[in-house]
């Protein structure tokens, strides 16, 4: 068992990597309430296409097949898992993203109990052709649903002319017709592969005993048996070129503006400098376009832009991008100053040491303003984006960033970057 | 734990609590809600977060808060029964971690935000203010887009005799758009004077020296909290006898009335289909316990009944639930359904609350629910701002306040018997259905003749 201390935050996390592959992680909190735990696989919607168990060429399945077989999971032959958790008082969930997907738990009594039934029920597939024929109803209603959403919509739109014809276009639940054409078989094909402990993670926070916890996760996984793994061949993720410019026209009030920015340079490959690049190209929006910039107080007070305006920029070993949406009155006006301040930047008045050191403050601020949420800290150690880094070692990695580390950064994702304008407009 | 009166009706109460990173504080305003003042309410909550007279531009009042080590300051507007709250929410970094008096420096930015509007010869700086209301505007007109909440909407709509009660907590366009600088101003100036005020502080901090830094906010003594009660006894025909109680200037009571429906059609993938009842039990009630129960068992959890027989069983929704506002007695069952099963969804969903009437639901299914409410209620006391929403309810209606050690034990006592006797007295008040506008005449028959 390792572990360190961070003396910064007063966190100790533990970690260990089990005899079968599984990596488990524990960081103790005694004076809360609730135990957390979440277990992960690092599959999700991009991993269609792969190499199944036995075969030789890869092999293509239906899209949305990873968030079908996260459903189907929590049904047994005795009934749904989430009944159980219940009884034990816990609440569960799970959640599917483009990487990975999530089982959960949270609760504050029987702990133990909680911890083996999510470790059971996520390592005991049982899937049927009836059972799987039943859930494809509700998963169409959850993709009905989210089309309501024109957030949701906007986003979904954004990426779908950002990555044409790959696995980033698709929704994440598929669609009617690829959830109708999943086959238990395809489930176990998928099953076998993602969901060998190898390819999986546990994160447990909360008031227990290390040793205890640690003992009893280790005697559980000890009494099971796994095949061993192949190595795990994915298609990489190639999609055709971008769509620069799209619309679409629904009942909204006002029109919603989205531009993308498909980042094409090659990532760092060394975890230092990989979340230095991430925490750096952060910072270079929050510099040119966040609220204590001169620019966002222009637009706003132009009316350009409101408090819905709002940019992310998302990495994942085999995706990287830059988004900016909100809603506006004027989208093309808004997209031509975003873009000339993209190219413009080094020259740009928000562009300077003093505007960093607040944001590097802030960045600060918020990062042990977040450790105060379990399912946060779960979720960024379930990501593994950064090898032997871990979200505990941020604050270290950002002391060293400078304006020239920034550059550097923004220069690599700009200069090798597609532009993409997406909008809504009211019908 | 302290409570410090800083003027009559302005309680200060400072929560120590050493397991969170941050420190949160809470100003939270409070009056009776009244069309007249909604719009203006909503508009002076937007313009104490954008800027001050100190912190003239956006920018400058961002970058304060980035210096506070990206302290988080917002304004928000919500409903509890009868009163309308405006509340002021700063969370910031415990200052023993960033070594930087974040405490002092966070409720000094308070009272700028508070006693420095921007404002000058008696009103709102216009131009802010004009930019504010069609933000606003287009917020209020944006927040239709999300499908539910529009629902949620219009089954208030239906449900609520009064219509101040209908009123939604951010206003209406029209309260909005007839607002003006001077007017506003001048009601803020009220609104100091004459709101009940509740401030909380919560964490890791030093109790005397919170009490001190608070002590020379300039608020005037006003009428005191259970002042408010006496003059509203107008509640028609209420269930209990609460106008004669203390609280009655909080809950809202209304009697029972014909069922009031409405379908409309919406271009929407999904449609929607809302109940609303009335529930005769409020916060703080005998059998308050009791209602959290039985919605549990309705809507409330995974294991109840909507959720296992209308979603599991018969795949009819994605999403179902019932929730309920123990302030209103207002109990709604919400569900997102295809337009085409309308008619089996929603006889499926009637049949559920029978069955609750006839307490057709297992020991084991009863007690999954309390042990769920018990863990719930724990788990909530990780989250600073629960906490904080829990002294609240203290501070407001201090007789009816539920200890943890009543909630566990009353929660315990829950019978069958009670949890039927419950669910016998709701009733259907109000239906609302959302249905997709593309749905063609054949599909419409046949929606009829299902029914």
């Amino acid at each position: 068992m390792n572990s360190k201390f961070y003396a910064q935050t007063g966190e100790r996390l533990y970690w260990e990597l089990l005899p079968n592959g599984l990596t488990v992680y524990y960081l103790p909190k005694m004076d809360y309430n609730r135990t957390y735990g979440l277990f992960t696989t690092n599959f999700g919607s991009l991993d269609t296409t792969f190499v199944p168990k036995g075969e030789t060429a890869f092999q293509t399945f239906p899209e949305g097949i990873a968030h079908f077989l996260e459903h189907k999971l929590f049904e047994k032959e005795e009934g749904d898992v989430m009944y159980k958790f219940g009884a034990l008082g816990a609440q569960t969930n799970a959640f599917t993203s483009f990487s990975r997907t999530s089982y959960l738990f949270s609760t504050r009594e029987n702990a133990y109990e909680c911890t083996e039934l999510l470790l059971d029920f996520v390592q005991t597939p049982y899937f049927t052709d009836e059972n799987v024929r039943k859930e494809q109803g509700i998963i169409q209603q959850e993709i009905q649903m989210y089309q309501d959403d024109s957030d949701w919509r906007l986003f979904a739109g954004l990426l779908e002319k950002m990555y044409p014809e790959s696995p980033l276009a698709a929704d994440i639940a598929g669609t009617k017709e690829t959830i109708n054409a999943i086959t238990a078989d395809d489930l176990y094909a998928n099953y076998e592969i993602f969901y060998h402990p190898q390819n999986m993670n546990l994160f447990l926070t909360g008031p227990f005993e290390i040793e205890e916890m640690a003992d009893f996760v280790q005697k559980n996984q000890a009494a099971k048996t796994f095949a061993e793994l192949p190595e795990i061949q994915r298609q990489e993720v190639a999609a055709a070129e971008p769509i620069s410019q799209a619309q679409l026209e629904l009942e909204v009030a006002m029109p919603k503006f989205a531009l993308g920015l498909r980042g094409e340079d090659d990532l760092p490959t060394d975890p230092q400098a990989l979340m230095t690049y991430k925490l750096a190209n952060q910072l270079f929006l929050d510099l040119l376009f966040g609220r204590t910039s001169q620019r966002y107080e222009e637009l706003y007070n132009a009316g350009l832009i409101d408090d819905s305006f709002g940019y992310s920029f998302d990495l994942d070993k085999r995706f990287h991008f830059a988004v900016f949406t909100g809603d506006t009155e004027n989208p093309k006006k808004l997209s031509e100053t975003l873009q000339e301040v993209l190219k413009s930047y080094k020259i740009d008045r928000d562009f300077s040491e003093e505007h960093l050191e607040l944001l590097k403050r802030e960045m600060l601020g918020d990062y042990y303003s977040s450790l105060n949420s379990l399912e946060y800290i779960a979720q960024q150690f379930s990501s593994e984006v950064y090898g032997d880094l871990n979200f505990f070692d941020l604050p270290e990695i950002l002391k060293k960033i400078s304006l020239t580390t920034i550059e550097k950064a923004a220069d690599q994702l700009i200069s090798d970057m597609k532009l993409v304008e997406f909008t809504i407009l009211p019908k | 734990m302290t409570d410090v009166k800083l003027a009559d009706g302005v309680m200060l109460h400072v929560i120590k609590e050493t397991k969170f990173k941050t420190v949160r504080l809470l100003v939270r305003f409070r009056e009776e809600i009244s069309p007249e003042s909604l719009g203006k309410r909503v508009i002076i909550s937007n313009m104490l977060e954008t800027t001050n007279a100190v912190y003239r531009t956006g920018k400058d009042f961002s970058r304060k808060l980035s210096e506070l080590y990206g302290a988080s300051f917002a304004t928000g507007v919500a409903k509890k029964g009868r009163q309308h709250l405006l509340s002021i929410n700063m969370s910031f970094v415990n200052p023993k971690l960033v070594d930087f008096d974040t405490l002092g420096e966070a409720i000094g930015f308070l009272k700028t935000a508070i006693f420095e509007p921007d404002a000058i010869n008696g009103e709102f700086n216009p131009q802010v203010f004009k930019r504010e209301q069609t933000n606003l505007l287009h917020y209020l007109a944006s927040m239709n887009d999300d499908r539910s909440y529009y629902a949620s909407r219009k089954l208030a709509d239906l449900f609520f005799a009064d219509s101040k009660q209908a009123l939604p907590s951010v206003a209406t366009a029209e309260l909005l758009a007839q607002e003006n600088p001077r007017a506003v101003f001048e009601y803020y100036q009220e609104m100091l004077q004459t709101n009940a005020v509740d401030i909380f502080v919560l964490g890791d901090v030093d109790e005397n020296r919170v009490v001190d830094l608070f002590s020379d906010f300039k608020f005037a003594d006003r009428k005191s909290v259970s002042d408010f009660s006496g003059s509203k006894t107008d509640q028609p025909n209420s269930v209990s006898n609460f106008s004669a109680e203390k609280g009655a200037d909080v809950f809202y009571r209304q009697s029972l009335r014909a069922v009031s429906t409405l379908t409309e059609s919406k271009d929407v993938a999904q449609a929607i289909l809302q109940l609303g009842y009335q529930l005769p039990v409020v916060y703080g009630d005998e059998n308050y316990l009791t209602l959290q129960v039985m919605n549990g068992l309705l809507g409330g959890f995974a294991h109840s009944k909507l959720f296992t027989n209308v979603r599991e069983k018969a795949s009819l929704a994605y999403s179902i639930s019932s929730t309920f506002d123990s302030f209103t007695g207002f109990l709604k069952i919400a569900a997102g359904i295809d337009a085409s099963h309308y008619g089996k969804a929603r006889a499926l969903i009637l049949e559920q609350v029978e069955a609750m009437k006839a307490g057709e639901f297992s020991d084991a299914d009863l007690e999954q629910t309390k042990t769920m409410l018990r863990n719930t209620f724990f788990v909530s006391q990780d989250s600073p701002s629960n906490n904080i929403e829990l002294e609240f309810v203290k501070a407001l209606l201090p007789e009816r306040f539920l200890t943890t050690e009543r909630f566990v034990s009353e929660l315990e006592k829950v019978s069958k018997e009670n949890i039927q006797k419950v669910a016998q007295s709701l009733t259907l008040q109000a239906e609302y259905f959302l249905k997709s506008a593309n749905l063609g005449q054949e599909q419409e028959g046949e929606l009829n003749f299902e029914q």
